[in-house]
């Protein structure tokens, strides 16, 4: 991980965006589940969760790759890892679906968890509706949380290399 | 582990025809290795059966019968060979055998085979007209490949245990004598014989060199360094020609370390990447040890965007191999036979063949037509006395009976495919990926298994691109086994069986599909680019890149797109219709599953879909050779008292069973990585040159390593952001030390250790040998690698048989 956050956070009343009643995939009947919230992070705003509709980011990062990131909030903040697995369904394309061993969380926030798209370009996906579905565990407990929104592009530049590459910075 | 005592004696048919043979000798018993555990659990949810497969491997042919083993895997072995009527397309009978038959050999008077049997201790004696083993020879473990003098009176056999060949000579009533050996390099595995007996020359796989053998005085005269793995060997007339890959490391020709010795900074092409990693055949004078030529892919350019023309001065492109030695026209160059004056080649990673014509007197090569295989992974190559090609497909479970036109005449099931045809599961479709790499490439060239031969490691570092510092640095080639032993394990911890794919991101870079071309669209390509192409797609040419990770456009030099797939998505489906006959996984173990209703469907065989069932396949199967050390050797009970005991502490960080501790597998329950515990691979300037990308973590969260910020403060990093690369360092897991008997020499991250020995000792340890180095010291300090400084020679020497016991 690129450092976990050491900042100070506070999570709202946790409101319950997590929760289906369904203890999910895999062997969450055995865990004790617990609320959780999608959202994206900012050293200046600190955690913002997903409203209904949010815009998810799409970025273009190392060599070309597209994803969008999140992070979860609990109130759990005891809560201190836990493997995540992530799946997005996106309007008129196929699932993407990706896990994120040991994801560390501080303070009831975890650090960016990562949804990779493997299969088309930017534009593709720009504008389209998308559900996201993420789901934390531990040895004990486990946080399944859902959020819906459109994949948006505000970022000029994309990020491949180690610097930006923006459009009047190249071309054919 | 100890081997199973089988309790069978030698000469299990006596009484029948025995052409070949020891006679009993009172105090051998047979016995077979026991393979390795695999620590994937079958309550893992990406677990799932596996089909029985034999693997197909050699082919040996007499008239029209041909012979075929069938090893099995190194975690199911066989213990079969296939015995085929060549004239009507049958299998006459499959002989059993010893475990892990690969290499077969003709007897002088063609009425036995030889079968050379890896994880036992002899050599089968099967006799060609009743097709049963009439006689064992006791051998040691790992007798692997062989071949008779011209006048039939010695045997000359590697062994990849002992890096020798062993020799016996047979009487005039065909009775064998084991007379010594001759150590040659590490792990050798083909052999031939030159047409007129002076010569044996030895194909070292893994240690990357060819050890020719004066016949009458038995001295290895040669040793010739290909800085490749020659992957088989055959004479023709006075030529060895060796099928291998390229020497180079991805450090440009001019910078970088001298990897390769020859006092000069760089060993690579202008090439980058993997892109540096070409096909190649050489032919050697065994006379002088000199390669004479050496060819190379005829696809070296210009495919890939990051493929350099030979004519762009700019980038070094006249430093690429002359333009007429590339005439190899398949990946992964693996084995060649002889047929008169010229040479078949098969394409073990493109499911091809080829011939080519040798130049008698100059030994120069001349290619012929490349030909598609009936089945995959092409291994054995054979040629009947009629001039027919016969190829062993290891995956595809099938013999292949070939026109010298390429026609396919028969295509023989000759090993398992009772629980279906290859691939069959997703773990299968993984290991046609990892083998059969370059079908899913853009331009053909490139094969997980080239540098990860059998799965394991071959003796070479090379420069890591994803390195801060990557056109200077070494890591060394990780072995591709014992997977489940420390997850995550891509990288040393930054990737688990799921999310590696910037490694097979290599093979097909998004920039060469034209709707996801970012230079060519920097402000976005159409959304509906991939139904309705725009003009760009069929008139600009491909993007370039100066330094094989940022891809411009512009050179005057570049290329047309290496395929007419839009997107990597169709060029992956493709492809995955086309090898595999399917676009999603089984989903068996590779599948979406939705995290609301647990419900799982197979996922698109797209890059992340082949990615992960690669994952899967590398978890399914440990690919560790059973090990044949003895565990219950003094020596080695001693080892394992100082390795396990608290001055050494070797066991904090090898623990049983996985001797390794990784994030996910260690026996405490927590997640665990660390600083380096040797001194790391600093550049002249104090650079830490172990130290990924700042692309590379952006991407891959996994990763652990201090922030420039964290230690300098960011006042600091904003004016230099390398300010700290001096102190800042990468955490990893450790080593697992399973397996690691068969390792190549090279150790550590960045290979600088060459060997065991040299791992394991302190600097100036007595133990060491002239000429050795100890590395167990972290910048002066003495035993972080495991307490060995009080140690003595004998208990260095007890400690390193114990770890080979693993």
């Amino acid at each position: 991980m690129r450092s976990s956050r050491r900042v100070a956070f506070a999570l709202g009343a946790a409101a319950c965006a997590s929760g289906s009643p369904d203890t999910g995939g895999g062997d969450g009947a055995d865990k004790s589940e617990f609320t959780c919230e999608l959202g994206s992070f900012t050293k200046e705003g600190g955690f913002a969760p997903f409203g209904e509709n949010a815009e998810l980011e799409l970025q273009m990062g190392f060599q070309g790759f597209l994803l969008v990131s999140a992070y979860v909030g609990t109130s759990e903040r005891d809560f201190p890892a836990g493997d995540a697995a992530m799946s997005m369904v996106v309007e008129g394309a196929d699932r993407i679906d990706g896990k994120q061993p040991g994801v560390a969380f501080v303070d009831g926030l975890s650090d960016e968890i990562l949804i990779f798209f493997t299969a088309n370009y930017l534009s593709y996906y720009e504008g389209r509706g998308a559900d996201l579905v993420v789901r934390v565990e531990d040895v004990s407990r486990y946080c399944v949380v859902s959020a819906s929104g459109t994949l948006v592009d505000d970022d000029p530049c994309i990020h491949t290399g180690a610097d930006p590459i923006c459009p009047e910075d190249t071309g054919p | 582990m100890k081997p199973s005592q089988l309790g069978l004696g030698c000469g299990v048919a006596g009484g029948l025809l025995m052409t070949l043979g020891i006679g009993c000798t009172p105090d051998w018993t047979a016995a077979s290795l026991t393979p390795y555990a695999n620590p994937f659990p079958k309550d893992d949810p990406q677990w799932a059966p596996q089909p029985h497969r034999s693997k197909p491997q050699e082919v040996i042919t007499q008239g029209d019968r041909a012979w075929v083993s069938l090893p099995g895997t190194s975690d199911v072995p066989d213990d079969r060979v296939a015995v085929i009527d060549l004239a009507d397309g049958s299998v006459i009978d499959r002989v059993e055998v010893g475990s892990n038959p690969q290499g077969l050999v003709l007897s002088p008077d063609g009425r036995s085979v030889l079968v050379l049997n890896r994880f036992s201790n002899w050599m089968s004696v099967v006799d060609s007209e009743s097709n049963v083993e009439v006689d064992r020879i006791p051998t040691d473990f790992y007798a692997t490949e062989a071949v008779f003098s011209p006048d039939g009176s010695t045997l000359w056999v590697t062994n990849r245990w002992l890096d020798q060949v062993r020799i016996w000579e047979f009487d005039a009533d065909g009775r064998a004598t084991e007379v010594g050996g001759v150590k040659v390099g590490v792990n050798p595995r083909d052999l031939a014989m030159s047409p007129d007996g002076r010569f044996v020359a030895v194909a070292n796989l893994t240690g990357l060199t060819v050890s020719i053998i004066d016949t009458e005085s038995r001295d290895l005269v040669q040793t010739v360094d290909l800085r490749a793995p020659p992957n088989g060997l055959a004479f023709v007339g006075e030529w060895l020609v060796v099928p291998t890959l390229s020497a180079s490391s991805n450090h440009l020709p001019f910078a970088g370390p001298d990897t390769d010795g020859d006092g000069q900074p760089g060993d690579g092409t202008p090439n980058s990447n993997f892109q540096d990693s070409q096909n190649e055949i050489a032919v050697i004078d065994p006379e002088t040890g000199t390669v004479v030529h050496r060819y190379t892919s005829d696809t070296i350019c210009c495919k890939d965007f990051r493929d350099i023309d030979p004519a762009d001065a700019a980038l070094y492109g006249e430093l690429l191999p002359p333009a007429d030695t590339w005439i190899v026209g398949g990946a992964l160059p693996e084995q060649v036979v002889a047929d008169g004056d010229g040479a078949w080649v098969t394409y073990s990673g493109s499911n091809q063949f080829q011939r080519f014509d040798v130049d008698v007197t100059t030994g120069a090569l001349t290619a012929g037509k490349v030909f598609d295989t009936a089945g995959h992974n092409p291994h054995g190559i054979a040629v009947t006395d009629d001039g027919r090609v016969v190829i062993a497909h290891r995956l595809g479970e099938t013999l292949g009976v070939y026109e010298a036109d390429g026609t396919v005449e028969e295509n023989i099931v000759v090993g398992d495919v009772s629980d279906g045809d290859f691939p069959a599961t997703d773990a299968e479709i993984g290991e046609l990926y990892n083998f059969v790499t370059s079908k899913f490439s853009v331009d053909g060239d490139q094969v997980c298994a080239s540098c990860h031969r059998e799965q394991g490691n071959i003796n070479k570092v090379f420069g890591m691109p994803l390195s801060v510092y990557g056109g200077q640095n070494s890591r060394m080639t990780m072995a591709a086994r014992g997977a489940a032993d420390t997850r995550p394990w891509f990288f040393e911890g930054a990737m688990d069986q799921t999310n590696f794919r910037p490694v097979i991101n290599e093979f097909a870079r998004v920039e060469n599909f034209c709707c996801e071309d970012y230079t060519l669209f920097p402000d976005g390509a159409p959304a509906d680019c991939a139904s309705n192409p725009p003009p760009e797609c069929a008139d600009e040419p491909n993007a370039y890149t100066p330094d094989g990770i940022t891809a411009v456009r512009g050179s005057a030099l570049a290329h047309p797109r290496p395929t007419s797939s839009l997107t990597r998505e169709a060029f992956y489906l493709e492809r995955a219709q086309a090898v595999i006959g399917r676009t999603e996984s089984f989903g068996d173990g590779v599948y979406a599953e939705d995290l609301l209703t647990g419900a799982r469907s197979p996922i698109p065989l797209d890059l992340d879909g082949v990615t992960k069932s690669l994952g899967v396949f590398l978890l399914q199967n440990t690919a560790l050779l059973p090990n044949p050390n003895d565990p219950d050797d003094p020596t080695a009970l001693r080892g394992r008292a100082l390795f396990e005991s608290t001055t050494s502490n070797c066991v904090s960080c090898h623990p049983a069973p996985g001797f390794a501790v990784s994030t996910d597998v260690n026996p405490a329950g927590v997640a665990v990585r660390m600083d380096p515990v040797v001194t790391p691979n600093y550049s002249d300037a104090g650079m830490n040159l172990d130290l990924v990308s700042v692309g590379f973590q952006s991407i891959f969260p996994m990763v652990e390593q201090d922030t420039c910020e964290a230690l300098c403060g960011e006042a600091a990093c904003a004016e230099d952001p390398a300010a700290c690369d001096d102190v800042r360092n990468l955490r990893i897991n450790a080593t697992p030390l399973r397996g690691l008997w068969d390792r190549a020499p090279r150790m550590y991250h960045d290979g600088r250790a060459q060997g065991l020995r040299e791992a394991i000792c302190t600097p100036g340890h007595p133990a060491l040998h002239p000429g050795e180095r100890g590395f167990n010291e972290r910048n002066g300090v003495p035993d972080t690698n495991g307490g060995t400084s009080h140690l003595s020679p004998a208990e260095i020497d007890d400690l390193m048989a114990y770890i080979l016991t693993l």
